[in-house]
């Protein structure tokens, strides 16, 4: 390959990466609990998808691709430890798959107004968020710092998650007005 | 419409302690419920956005807050290391995209250290001195290579010579001399041949291999390695001060060198059977003589510009044409030092044997053009990659040996023309040996006879 051209893939794998990665990232995320161990392999997926761009066919979808070596990413992940069974069958990596590939167009824009969502929220949630989610602290974590049960940081965690979806909601409509 | 507490079920998934017993119900239970995945699917984009907006938040709020101790999160003080292993955790995904595709991309594991005079032939991999190098094959024509893999070890190239890199402890020697200095970290280091596996055990050594034949080399200056042989799984150490030679199905045992320099090329250079028998030129020159760009020992070939045709005389009497099964026509490239390389793309040439009143001709007449109207017949062609101005190239075809089994007379002319065009004006030059070439041998025919 040329350097004029190689520069172009590379282009090319950046821009293409950049749309599919939040997908990855979600998909990944949901497979495995871990935020460490989901951000390795996360970045596995990213260094597969750049070794072996030279296979992707262009008449597929990139994020398709990117999602299917995912999921041997997962795979891998799990097979070390012997827990293959935890691994999300075929059939519904497709459908979670399909899923996150049909809200590409706005996704970029929740993202976006998920940060004005976070500032919103009362101070005490947006604590139980910085536990979770900055020093990733699991439920059973938290409620051992909060001095509560795992089961009501759980339940709290749900309605912040709910708060915040329908806080995106509301923003994206918004904008849809404008 | 999911209930509110089949997403309080799915949303366990997203708690950071879903025990695996948990998980693998909880996917069973998505098997049947498309709804489900998709809520999921939403709620998994919101969980992963999540992390990172947090992340990000978080750090800006410590490089705000640094000089005075946070009041905000008391809380959380329990887990100071775990915030920072966050904060990195954040750059590393703000970074990560970039370094991840440039180490990607960057599956380099040797370094072409210097070189000396060195001449390239076209290939995969850079050959600036420094460049960084991965697997590839390089093609060395003339001159040094120093090249250090990661592993440690160095290998120092004698042109000509064909290296394919495999990774920081393999490469493939098809031809040339490969002298090795070996550190303790290398331990291991292989360089295959086509007749032999060469296994370094901490030294200096050199491996020549013999194109054509594949014959094998191996000289140890100092240290210890081993030569596994690749028809066999015979072994034979080879310690300070040794050679061996490895030669197809033969497999030579370790000698003691002496002061004996090792032989890096075969002997003959244009290497035959004794069924065959080379006939140089009798006469050969080139048309289309620019004052003070000619040469009296090259041949030179061009198209577009001043054209530059050659015309080879062989004599072939005395030689019984009836009996010649195989004839190979033979051109000795050679630099020109005229015009750039990079303007003339992939170079074809083709083979005429002149035919009809062909008129008796001269070294010395061949100034401006060729004598009289001769016809003409295209005999063959052979292609020179772009960049490429040594080494030998040869046409082998029917019409080659029917031309010279058809001719009267006992001297045939053959005439060398270069079809492709340069790109742009001031192109390369291309030439090969003449007769009168002090090294390289003369334009040469070989000819195979049915013994008799």
């Amino acid at each position: 390959m040329t350097d004029a051209a190689e520069l172009e893939a590379r282009e090319r794998l950046a821009r293409l990466w950049i749309e599919a990665e939040p997908a990855v990232r979600a998909f990944v995320f949901a497979s495995i609990s871990s935020f460490s161990d989901a951000e390795d392999v996360v970045q596995k997926v990213a260094l597969t998808v750049a070794r072996r761009f030279d296979e992707y066919d262009t008449e597929r979808s990139f994020e398709a691709w990117a999602l299917w070596l995912a999921k041997s990413r997962v795979i891998d992940h799990y097979r070390v430890s012997g827990r293959d069974k935890l691994v999300f069958s075929e059939q519904l990596v497709d459908q979670f798959a399909d899923s996150l590939i049909s809200r590409q167009s706005e996704r970029s824009a929740r993202a976006v107004a998920l940060e004005t969502c976070v500032e919103k929220l009362p101070d005490k949630s947006r604590q139980l968020l910085e536990l979770r989610y900055e020093d990733g602290a699991s439920a059973e974590a938290m409620a051992e710092t909060l001095h509560s049960s795992a089961g009501s940081v759980r339940v709290m965690l749900h309605r912040v998650r709910n708060l915040l979806a329908d806080c995106i909601q509301t923003e994206l409509g918004k904008e849809a007005r404008c | 419409m999911l209930s509110e507490e089949r997403r309080r079920e799915l949303d366990r998934l997203f708690d950071g302690d879903l025990s695996d017993e948990d998980r693998v119900e909880l996917q069973a239970s998505l098997e049947s419920d498309p709804e489900a995945i998709d809520w999921l699917a939403g709620r998994a984009l919101l969980h992963a956005n999540l992390r990172r907006t947090m992340q990000r938040r978080g750090t800006e709020t410590r490089t705000q807050t640094q000089p005075q101790p946070s009041k905000k999160r008391p809380v959380v003080t329990w887990s100071r290391s775990h915030s920072w292993m966050a904060i990195a955790a954040t750059f590393v995904a703000l970074l990560g995209l970039v370094l991840l595709l440039r180490l990607a991309s960057d599956q380099t594991f040797a370094t072409l250290e210097k070189t000396r005079s060195a001449l390239w032939e076209s290939g995969e991999l850079p050959t600036a001195d420094g460049s960084r190098l991965g697997r590839g094959t390089l093609r060395l024509v003339e001159g040094l290579a120093t090249l250090r893999f990661d592993s440690g070890a160095e290998v120092i190239l004698e042109a000509p010579a064909n290296l394919t890199l495999v990774d920081s402890m393999n490469c493939v020697l098809s031809k040339g001399t490969a002298v090795s200095d070996i550190p303790d970290s290398a331990l291991g280091f292989r360089i295959k041949t086509p007749s032999a596996d060469v296994v370094d055990y901490g030294t200096r050594f050199a491996v020549s291999v013999h194109e054509g034949t594949g014959e094998t080399h191996t000289q140890v200056m100092e240290g210890r390695v081993q030569v596994e042989y690749a028809t066999s799984d015979r072994v034979v150490e080879l310690r300070t001060g040794q050679r061996n030679t490895v030669s197809g199905e033969t497999s030579g045992e370790a000698k003691d060198s002496g002061e004996q320099e090792p032989r890096t090329i075969p002997v003959t250079q244009v290497d035959y059977g004794p069924d065959w028998r080379l006939l140089e030129t009798s006469k050969d020159i080139y048309t289309g003589r620019v004052s003070g760009h000619e040469s009296e020992v090259l041949l030179y070939l061009k198209t577009g510009g001043p054209e530059r045709v050659s015309y080879l005389g062989f004599d072939l009497s005395g030689i019984d044409r009836d009996s010649f099964e195989e004839v190979e026509l033979l051109l000795h490239f050679a630099p020109t030092g005229w015009g750039l390389a990079s303007h003339v793309p992939d170079a074809s040439f083709s083979v005429y044997g002149l035919v009809g009143e062909v008129p008796e001709w001269d070294e010395s007449i061949l100034n401006r053009r060729f004598p009289g109207e001769p016809g003409e017949i295209r005999l063959g062609s052979f292609t020179v990659p772009r960049g490429v101005q040594k080494g030998r190239f040869q046409v082998q075809t029917d019409a080659l040996k029917d031309f010279l089994l058809e001719r009267d007379g006992s001297v045939i002319t053959l005439k060398i023309v270069r079809d492709t065009k340069e790109t742009e004006g001031g192109g390369l030059v291309h030439g090969f040996a003449s007769r009168r070439h002090p090294i390289l041998p003369a334009p040469t025919l070989a000819i195979r006879q049915t013994p008799r």
